[in-house]
This record gives C-alpha cells, sequence and structure tokens, in this order.
C-alpha cells in the first residue's frame, strides 16, 4: 500500500475520537471510541499491518480534497475522462443526553458525471494491530468482532471477505448515491450491544450530514474573528474544536501517536492527551474567538487539575483526556513506524516529568478567562493559591522544560518566564477581583524571579537571552517572553534576542526551536524539522517590536505550508512537508494568535476600489 | 467500462458455484459478483437464471439485478423485480425498487415497472415509499440532487417536500 506524505490528510470527527481520510480516499488512523482509545484503523504507523477503510474510484484518477464550507464534512474527489466520483466523510455529531453513545465514520458515495466503479477496502486491525478479530458477514454489512469490542461495516451492496476483511466492487450512476458507515456502539455497562443496532440502516446517509454540517456550521457562527485571512482562521478553530473532548472539554495536542518529527527518526511520541500548557492555550485561542463556552468547559477542567495541585504535589504534565493520571509509555515493537520511523510509541512518559512553566500557563488561562469569560469563584481561588504557594518555593528548582528533554534537568529560561507569570498574573487578579492573597511574598518571589532571568538567563557577549542558565544557546521559546508582557518588544535585550533567535533558528522564515547539540541535549539522535508553533511566534515578536512588514511576510510564506485543506502538522520539514503529530494544536494556536495580532496591527482593511 | 472475468479475485466458475451454496448471503454475494463481472460472465446466465427462482426474495432480486447486467436484452429481470414489489418484506420491496431504478430509463421494459413503483407511494414501509420514489426519480430522469448541496440549503430539511427522500441510504 505504501505510505502517503502526513500533509495527504484531513481530517473528520464527532468531539470523542477523529478519522484521518487521505486524499486517495483512505482511512488509515481511527482509536474507538476515544483520541486515547486503541487504534482500529492505523496504516499511518504500519502500511501493511496498521489497518485501513478505503473507498476509492477504480479510474485512473487526479485526487482532490475539500472541506464543505464552514464545516468538518470532508469531500475526497476522483477525476477521470471516464467519470468524476466524490466521497464525502464526515462523523455525526451525538448530544450530550444521548444515553447510547454511537461513534460512526459516515462515508457518502456518489458519482457526480458518468458512471463511476468503485472499490471499497475495509481492514480493520484492532488495538494497534494487537488484537485478532472474526469476521462476520450480515444481510446489511459485516461485523468485527474482536476481544472486548465490536465495529460494525453497514453497506447496502453485499461485501465480500478477504482475509480478515471485507471488499466491494461497485458501479455508481450518475447522480447516484450510496452510504457506508461504520459503527461502533459504546457499551453503557447496562445492557450489550446488539448486532441489530450495529448494523441498524436507516440512519441516514444524508439526514446525518445536514445535521453534521449544521452543527459545524452554527458552532462557527459563534466565532467572531472577522480579519484577514479568515478562512485560515475559521479552519484553526475548527480542527482545536475537533480536538475537544467533548465529555470533559479537555483538548489533545494531536489527535495522532508516532508520526516522526524526523523520517526514520526516533522522535515519535503520544500526542492523544491533554497537556496543561496545549489546552492552556487553546482556552487563549478560544478566548479570542469569542467562544467561551468552549473556555467555560475547559477550566472545570483545569480547576480539578488546580485542586490536585493544591494537594502539595507538582501538577503533572499531561493527563488522560478524561482527567485520568496514568499514562504509561509503551513501545510498539511489532509495527513499522510511519516510513520505518521506529519505534512507535503510545503513553507519554514526559507525564512524570516536571514542567515548571506550566504553572503560568494555567494561571494566564485562568486570568484571560476571568478577563473575558466569568470572574473567579472563591473556591477556585482558594486551590490556586495553594498551588502559587507550591509555585513560590520551588520555581528555583531545575527542569524538564517546554521540550521535554530527555536529556536531564535544566534551569530553563522559559520554565522561569513561566513562573514568573503563574505569580504576576496571581497578583493581577488579586487585585482586580480583591481577592485574598499574600501579595507581598509572591511579590517578592516574582520579582526574584525577573532578575534571576535577566542576570543568569542573559548573555551580555551575544546580547541574547538563553535557553537555560549554563549555556549561550538561543532557544525560540524565549519569543514567549513580549507575548506575556515578560518585558516590552522593544526592549533591547528583547530586540536583541528576536535578532540572534533569526540569525541562528531560523531557515528561510521557519523556526527550529533549538539547535540540536547545543544547549540541553535532549537525549536522542537524529534531528528534526522547523517547529510551526515558534514560527508563529516569531512573528507576534515581530509584530509586537513594530516590524509588521517582516511579521507579514513570514506569517503568509507560512500559510503557504498548510496542506491543502489549511491544516498543520507539529513540524515543518526541509522540502516544506508535514512532520509529527497530525493535525497539531500547538500549530493552529500559533496561527490564531499571531493572526489575530497582526491583523489588529496592520489596522482596518483598506476599501477596494469601485471603478477604474 | 473494461470488461472483468474475476471479481475480488474470485472467478466466474467460483461466483457460480456460491450460487448454490447453502447460505443465502453466499448466493447473493456470487449473483452480486456475476454481476459486476457484468457481459463477460454469459456462462454464467443459466445459472442465474435459476437464480431467479431462489427461495429466498433477496436472493431473487439480486440475481435479476445480475442477470440484467449479465444479458442486459432480456426482460425476465425487470419481470422477477416488478414482482418482487409485493413480497411481504419490506426490505425486499425497497431492494427491488432500488434495483428498478439503477436499470435506467432505457432499459428494455422498464416503463411497466411505472406504475407499480407509483403505488408504493401507499407503502406501510417508510423505506420502500422513499426507494419507490427515488427510482421513480431515475426512470423518469429527473435524478437526484446532490445531499451535500441540499443540506447547504437555509431551510431545514422538513420544509422540503422531497427532504423525507434523502432519510435512507
Amino acid at each position: 500500500m505504501g505510505y502517503k506524505p502526513i500533509e495527504s490528510y484531513g481530517v473528520i470527527g464527532d468531539l470523542h475520537t477523529v478519522a484521518l481520510v487521505g486524499i486517495d480516499g483512505s482511512i488509515d488512523w481511527c482509536c474507538l471510541p476515544h483520541f486515547d482509545s486503541p487504534s482500529v484503523f492505523a496504516a499511518i504507523l504500519d502500511d501493511q499491518k496498521g489497518g485501513s477503510f478505503r473507498i476509492a474510484s477504480l479510474y485512473e484518477a487526479q485526487h482532490k480534497q475539500m472541506y464543505m464550507p464552514d464545516s468538518n464534512v470532508l469531500v475526497t474527489r476522483f477525476l477521470s475522462d471516464q467519470g468524476v466520483g466524490e466521497v464525502v466523510d464526515f462523523m455525526p455529531v451525538q448530544g450530550p443526553r444521548e444515553i447510547r453513545k454511537i461513534h460512526q465514520i459516515v462515508r457518502v458515495v456518489r458519482a457526480v458525471r458518468g458512471s463511476v466503479r468503485f472499490r471499497l477496502d475495509c481492514r480493520p486491525a484492532f488495538d494497534f494491530a494487537r488484537r485478532p478479530h472474526q469476521v462476520v458477514l450480515e444481510g446489511r454489512g459485516a461485523i468485527f468482532e474482536a476481544q472486548g469490542m465490536k465495529v460494525s461495516l453497514v453497506s447496502r451492496f453485499p461485501l465480500g471477505r478477504q482475509g480478515d476483511g471485507v471488499a466491494a466492487e461497485f458501479v455508481l450512476n450518475p447522480g447516484e448515491t450510496t452510504t457506508f458507515i461504520l459503527r461502533q456502539v459504546e457499551e453503557n455497562g447496562h445492557d450489550s450491544v446488539h448486532d441489530g443496532v450495529l448494523l441498524e440502516a436507516r440512519l441516514v446517509g444524508t439526514e446525518a450530514l445536514t445535521q453534521t454540517q449544521a452543527f459545524w456550521r452554527q458552532w462557527l457562527r459563534k466565532c467572531n474573528y472577522s480579519g484577514r485571512w479568515r478562512e485560515m482562521v475559521h479552519r484553526s478553530a475548527l480542527v482545536l474544536k475537533l480536538l475537544t473532548f467533548a465529555p470533559t472539554g479537555a483538548t489533545v495536542a494531536a489527535p495522532t501517536c508516532g508520526l516522526p518529527e524526523e523520517i526514520g527518526g526516533v522522535r515519535n511520541w503520544d500526542y492523544r492527551y491533554t497537556w496543561v500548557r496545549d489546552a492552556a492555550f487553546t482556552n487563549y485561542a478560544f478566548l479570542r474567538l469569542g467562544l467561551t463556552s468552549e473556555a467555560e468547559q475547559f477550566m472545570a477542567w483545569l480547576e480539578q487539575r488546580a485542586v490536585e495541585g493544591a494537594r502539595g504535589d507538582p501538577l503533572q504534565t499531561m493527563y488522560r483526556i478524561d482527567g485520568g493520571h496514568e499514562l504509561p509509555e509503551e513501545v510498539l515493537g511489532h509495527l513499522d513506524g510511519y516510513r520505518g520511523s521506529r519505534p512507535v510509541r503510545v503513553g507519554n512518559a514526559a507525564a512524570e516529568q516536571l514542567q515548571l512553566d506550566i504553572y503560568g500557563e494555567l494561571m494566564d488561562a485562568v486570568y484571560l478567562y476571568d478577563k473575558y469569560g466569568t470572574p473567579t469563584a472563591y473556591d477556585f481561588w482558594c486551590h490556586l493559591r495553594k498551588m502559587l504557594d507550591w509555585v513560590a518555593n520551588n520555581w528555583e528548582r531545575a527542569d524538564d522544560g517546554i521540550w521535554e528533554v530527555r536529556g536531564g534537568q535544566q534551569q530553563f529560561v522559559y520554565s522561569k518566564v513561566q513562573c514568573w507569570v503563574a505569580l504576576d498574573r496571581a497578583i493581577r487578579l488579586a487585585q482586580k477581583r480583591s481577592l485574598p492573597l499574600d501579595r507581598t511574598r509572591l511579590a517578592a518571589e516574582r520579582d526574584r524571579i525577573y532578575e534571576a532571568i535577566m542576570t543568569r538567563g542573559w548573555d551580555t557577549e551575544r546580547q541574547t537571552f538563553v535557553q537555560h542558565f549554563a549555556t549561550d544557546a538561543v532557544d525560540a521559546s524565549n519569543l514567549i517572553m513580549p507575548l506575556v508582557f515578560f518585558l516590552s518588544p522593544t526592549d533591547p535585550r528583547m530586540r536583541g534576542t528576536l535578532d540572534r533567535i533569526m540569525a541562528e533558528l531560523v531557515s528561510d522564515s521557519l523556526v527550529h526551536r533549538y539547535e540540536i547539540g547545543r544547549g540541553a541535549g535532549d537525549g536522542l539522535t537524529g534531528s528534526e524539522g522547523t517547529f510551526n508553533m515558534c514560527t508563529f511566534w516569531l512573528v507576534e515578536a515581530l509584530t509586537r517590536a513594530g516590524r509588521t512588514v517582516e511579521a507579514r511576510f513570514i506569517f503568509e510564506k507560512m500559510l503557504t505550508y498548510a496542506n491543502h485543506l489549511g491544516l498543520y502538522a507539529e513540524e515543518t520539514g526541509p522540502c516544506g512537508e508535514a512532520l509529527g503529530n497530525f493535525p497539531q494544536a500547538f500549530t493552529h494556536i500559533g496561527l490564531i494568535s499571531a493572526a489575530f495580532n497582526l491583523d489588529r496591527r496592520l489596522g482596518p482593511k483598506a476599501l477596494s476600489r469601485v471603478g477604474p | 467500462m473494461s470488461a472483468q472475468v474475476a471479481y475480488l479475485g474470485t472467478s466466474i466458475v467460483g461466483w457460480v458455484g456460491e450460487l448454490s451454496s447453502s447460505d443465502p448471503l453466499q448466493r447473493r454475494l456470487g449473483a452480486y459478483a456475476l454481476g459486476e463481472i457484468g457481459p463477460a460472465a454469459t456462462e454464467a446466465v443459466s445459472d442465474l437464471a435459476a437464480a431467479l427462482q431462489d427461495p429466498v426474495g433477496f436472493v431473487r432480486v439480486w440475481a435479476a439485478a445480475a442477470l440484467a447486467r449479465v444479458a442486459p436484452p432480456g426482460g425476465e429481470s425487470v419481470t422477477v423485480l416488478i414482482a418482487e414489489l409485493g413480497n411481504e418484506l419490506a426490505f425486499v420491496r425497497s431492494l427491488a425498487a432500488w434495483h428498478l431504478g439503477r436499470l435506467g430509463p432505457a432499459f428494455p421494459g422498464i416503463e411497466q415497472a411505472l406504475l407499480p413503483l407509483r403505488q408504493l407511494a401507499g407503502d406501510k414501509d417508510p423505506s420502500v415509499r422513499v426507494e419507490a420514489a427515488l427510482a421513480l426519480g431515475m426512470l423518469e430522469g429527473k435524478g437526484a440532487p446532490p445531499p451535500e448541496l441540499k443540506s447547504c440549503a437555509l431551510e431545514p430539511p422538513a420544509a422540503s417536500p422531497r427532504a423525507d427522500l434523502f432519510a435512507h441510504l
């Protein structure tokens, strides 16, 4: 089968999980029932064993993809002289009151011009291809049954068994439509799932399509962004919403695991969890766009973490989407890995790292939600105060840093900056809401952090902030400083840092997060691409420094690295290829924030001239 | 469309063998596969014709649809499909209606299906009514609007008199 480029995928989802749909019509990634469940389709991690669900025209055809306007309904098109066919893919979004949780991938297939011959191949491989399954053919389709899990495929056309999957070829006449539904029903603990439910055919191809489109359109209508690059901002917002787990409001960093930061390399991580950092930034992006209900739900999730943080232990860097704490890392040695990129890991050992920056990101999210959403409740504030005490007592510790390096703890400047943010936002919030706080103590610690950064995190000779206190290497994470109002964007120290980062970490406008081999070692071999979030941070830092011409050029150049649907992975390779998990929330958050601030700085758009 | 002599890697002989399986789903698959092979499966015509007498209604329907593709000039397929419009099982009636629509307005003898399909407008089962209406749309040349365009419409689906036509696969 072979591997497709990472950027050749679109994504659909139902706010519990997603599926990646290749431009060739193949679903090569889907975990059911939730983002962090074991996979059912994982051909992106092993094109032979991983499992996939492909529907494609059998004609030699050009492939194209688009989203239906303002939605996460994906259209994959097959264009040839013999005929034009389409597959419309989506996952219906259930309301919260539905008793039976059903997850469905609906694939509406249509011949648009001429008669089109299609082929369907559905070969699930449960639990990352570790759990064998039986195939049972039924009148309405097929059931794939593995231990502890059943998935059905509803089909009007008879399916033939092909190994441990099913296949069918079929011809659609011009204008004719047929629908296939891949369905999984969650056991609710009270009654078992009958095959009749799995194979119920009267859903709905098109009614579900109508409802799903309406859901996304109505959701996006709440977005109040009207500036430049609106379509890209809207697509980013739709991606962030897709990565949100509806029952808790938590967002995953990305819905995939094991997609490499270097082809053939070892930096292959599982991102299907909620990082406090990423989720706090997501919250910021939602608030920026006026999407306050998402922020409200996330704050409830965050409050639970703050309650845990108030018990005296440091927060975990990441959690399961249901708030669970256990993310044991495991290597899936039986999988080939994307284009041989091994090992494939599930779980994430970085959960146990000490990353001090998350307190700053969390407190900034609280501060912004208080400002743009709802005033902070007293009980929540009490929990936060305990957590802040911990920060005041522990900010001098070495940690593993934002990049989760596995080469040993350091005194990372970014972590210190975010500890400063944590205390600073607490003081501001207490002042604004007249909330009780030991202001004197926290202000003193805040100022000590500031001085520590300015003395130990500053390289006078190179005129730049450095990655950590014991190196002269630079780090793109320091671009955050003016964004969090740590110092003025035009402060000579910030200007020097900006120039140094542009000289040492920027390649054709794209930003490496650090220079591998300098500064804190990440404990791994090989290299990686440029880090998309950092490129957007560079845009923001330049914008705030008044260098809007450069900022706009870099931003618009960066837009060209999105895939054909406006989606980004975590990183961009030297030839513009997407690298790392996909699509990645961090990148889309960066895009939204950079677009918002750059647009505001550029001022109102000039009116179009009418006439000659 | 180029003729093929196998379907999903199995030859005509193999699929003809499935027509005598004890499992009606396998007989259905055999008939469907031969239909997909199309005119190249002429050697299967007599077996498909025999399958029109299958004791199971849905197998008869799929055999009739296959025969229409393997030996199109014959009117027997239309006759069988029309007869199955009166099957006691609703899903067989709707299946027969769907297949009649798929034969298209140019298929010999298809005009005989128009009246029985119109009569299904009063069928007690909604899926039968929908399939009959869709089939009539195909045979009368109206076709169906693209579903996603329909879903873009500002009016809610129920406001359209044809909305219920799209409530099924």
